[in-house]
């Protein structure tokens, strides 16, 4: 999850909801981008995308928190295969747009089409889309009764986090998964989000951002502010977003006591965080952990990072990734769950 | 070049017999004349000093400082030593140092201190260390992140050094690489002691469910040699879970600096800290 169900917008369409965004080297010399939408694919969500859905990987060369260069994916309508109802098929296009282009709008040069579920390769560039295991692992009860103790009981609860329940466990996603020569991103260390936006008869519209995991459903509790996240741009944060990420963490650090200076840690944090954007040393391992942020492989437990970081205190969910579906190789995203494996698990609440 | 001050007590009258000597070491150093040794307490933490840089709280200075166990590195309570702070290109160097309290401030603005903070062990103890600090103006420092780190030399010209925690913590048990580390200067360090950090770190039990501990172990090799306590000025400085940015007097570094080392959460560990203050050298000194 890291944004799961984060925004009433994506609430109403998950298809449109980013959960993760995972940036990281492949085969040698190939850089691997992956976006995930629609939590709980196929049992709370659906497991198509959206075909008024604007699906763009952005890229800051330069530091400046803008997008230079953006790989983009658009989708045509939903159409049944075989003629059954419950087998869907869309078309793709993925493009590249530097420049101007890269901030706005559908154009750029086309690099690949093709279809969801058995991917394309075309300009040496390998593209799927489809449903996937979810990757990301985390203890969604634990983070409630973690955000419901801080709310209602102004308490840090550290003892929640013994519940050691994976939700995400069996649950699937769709994803979008690019691998391609690292030269046509660029070189040396660069700055990545994710964004969905709506692009039909209206004008562009974001309504949903990926920066880096968990900055709503863990520090941005404030819906209005998740908002203000989730229909921006990351040159802005430091202003827009800098003081509430700095509030909550001096709070969160404040009841914790893991600090004798709660208000200096909170801006420590938001100096960290913003703008908040995945950064990444092209042809690097791909590391998000406690040493640093470099990239996101598809195993990296994020979430501990992440309430740790919140709070200044040493914190385990006790859950990882399911490594058992992670390929060595493309698309990098394991089988999805059936319907028999997933037997029993219970529809995620939205 | 050098320049020779005389240092001023505490009531401001100064004394000949405690002479300060500025000379370059880079750009600035600072030795002072041998001065009666105070008794060291028994050792109490497995680190033998601790290396700070931040932004002093109340002014717009930069504070570097060298906390010292007692009877570091093996050195017997009588046995002179010399210190060198060094931040980027700049130096200060003193010694063989006065262990009782002193105070000065330079022509430039610089001022320094020697003498016995307080500060708490791992179990919640109360105890002392020898602190070296320096607080100059941010202005007299290149823009960018610095490379902190101290030099620490004993009789019989024995030399140590220290930087980034982990890299300490990692050498705390393992004499033979201390050895080969301390013998070094940090340009050469990832040259010399990678592989042998690499191993290090590899070989210490993964806290995390899945963790690849050779790759970490090469990764975070790379990110913390130069053995060298990372600063940027420009940002807010602390040794947290927030950044790896200098480090404060009061920053509880154990849990991060293993967590850090294993890539795992690791909760529950000691709160050794130092006790902060508001005003130079900014740590409670012991009197």
């Amino acid at each position: 999850m890291s944004h799961h169900f984060d925004t009433p917008t994506t609430r109403e369409d998950p298809r449109i909801n980013i959960c993760d965004l995972y940036l990281f080297e492949g085969s040698p010399g190939r850089t691997v981008m992956a976006m995930t939408v629609n939590p709980d694919a196929g049992v709370s969500s659906p497991d198509t995308f959206r075909d008024e859905g604007l699906y763009a990987f952005r890229f800051d060369l330069n530091g400046d928190a803008k997008e230079e260069l953006t790989f983009k994916v658009r989708f045509g309508p939903v159409e049944h295969l075989d003629e059954d109802e419950h087998r869907h098929i869309q078309h793709f296009e993925v493009r590249r747009a530097a420049g101007a282009d890269a901030r706005k709008g559908t154009e750029g040069a086309v690099l690949a089409t093709g279809e969801t579920g058995s991917g394309a390769r075309a300009n040496d560039v390998s593209v799927f889309a489809g449903l996937a295991p979810d990757l990301f692992a985390g203890d969604a009860a634990a983070l409630r009764a973690f955000q419901t103790a801080l709310a209602k009981e102004n308490r840090f609860a550290a003892e929640v986090w013994q519940n050691r329940k994976n939700f995400f466990a069996k649950r699937n996603v769709t994803a979008i998964v690019i691998e391609l020569p690292t030269q046509m991103i660029g070189r040396g260390r660069i700055h990545a989000w994710a964004t969905a936006s709506l692009h039909g008869h209206a004008p562009e519209v974001q309504v949903c951002r990926w920066g880096l995991p968990l900055i709503t459903n863990v520090l941005i509790p404030d819906q209005d502010v998740r908002e203000i996240y989730n229909r921006t741009g990351p040159a802005d944060d430091r202003e827009k977003l800098g003081p509430a990420l700095s509030q909550f963490t001096a709070r969160v650090s404040g009841l914790a006591g893991s600090t004798p200076n709660p208000a200096e840690y909170g801006r420590q944090v938001a100096d960290r965080l913003c703008p908040i954007m995945l950064p990444y040393e092209l042809g690097s391992h791909a590391a998000f952990d406690f040493a640093g942020f470099n990239g996101r492989a598809p195993g990296d437990d994020v979430m501990d990072v992440i309430i740790t970081l919140a709070s200044n205190v040493a914190l385990a969910d006790g859950v990882a990734p399911d490594r058992t579906r992670i390929r060595p190789d493309f698309p990098y995203f394991g089988p999805a769950f059936t319907a028999e494996e997933q037997a029993g698990i219970v529809p995620a609440q939205k | 070049m050098t320049k020779q001050f005389t240092t001023a007590n505490k009531d401001g009258l100064s004394s000949p017999s405690r002479r300060l000597m500025l000379t370059g070491c880079g750009s600035l150093a600072v030795t002072a004349s041998l001065a009666p040794w105070i008794t060291w307490s028994a050792p109490v933490d497995r680190s033998q000093g601790d290396l700070f840089a931040f932004t002093a709280p109340t002014k717009h200075d930069l504070v570097f400082a060298l906390a010292l166990s007692p009877r570091p590195f093996g050195q017997t309570e009588r046995e002179p030593l010399t210190v060198r702070l060094h931040a980027g290109a700049s130096c200060w160097m003193v010694g063989p140092f006065a262990l009782q309290d002193s105070e000065d401030v330079l022509p430039d603005g610089t001022c320094l201190f020697t003498g016995q903070v307080r500060r708490t062990t791992s179990n919640g103890a109360r105890a002392m260390a020898h602190l070296i600090a320096v607080a100059t103006s941010a202005e007299q420092m290149p823009p960018g992140s610095l490379g902190v780190w101290a030099e620490i030399l004993g009789a019989g010209a024995v030399r140590w050094r220290i930087g980034n925690p982990v890299v300490s913590h990692l050498l705390a048990d393992d004499a033979r690489l201390a050895q080969l580390h301390a013998a070094l200067h940090p340009a050469m360090d990832v040259q010399v002691l990678s592989a042998a950090i690499a191993r290090r770190i590899a070989a210490l039990p993964t806290g995390g469910l899945g963790v690849d501990s050779q790759a970490h172990a090469k990764r975070l090799a790379a990110l913390i040699l130069p053995d060298t306590l990372q600063f940027d000025p420009a940002r807010p400085s602390g040794y947290t879970f927030a950044g790896l940015n200098g480090r404060r007097a009061e920053d509880v570094i154990e849990p991060v600096v293993q967590t850090v080392l294993v890539g795992a959460p690791r909760p529950g560990l000691g709160a050794r800290c130092y006790l902060a203050a508001s005003q130079f050298p900014y740590f409670a000194k012991a009197a």
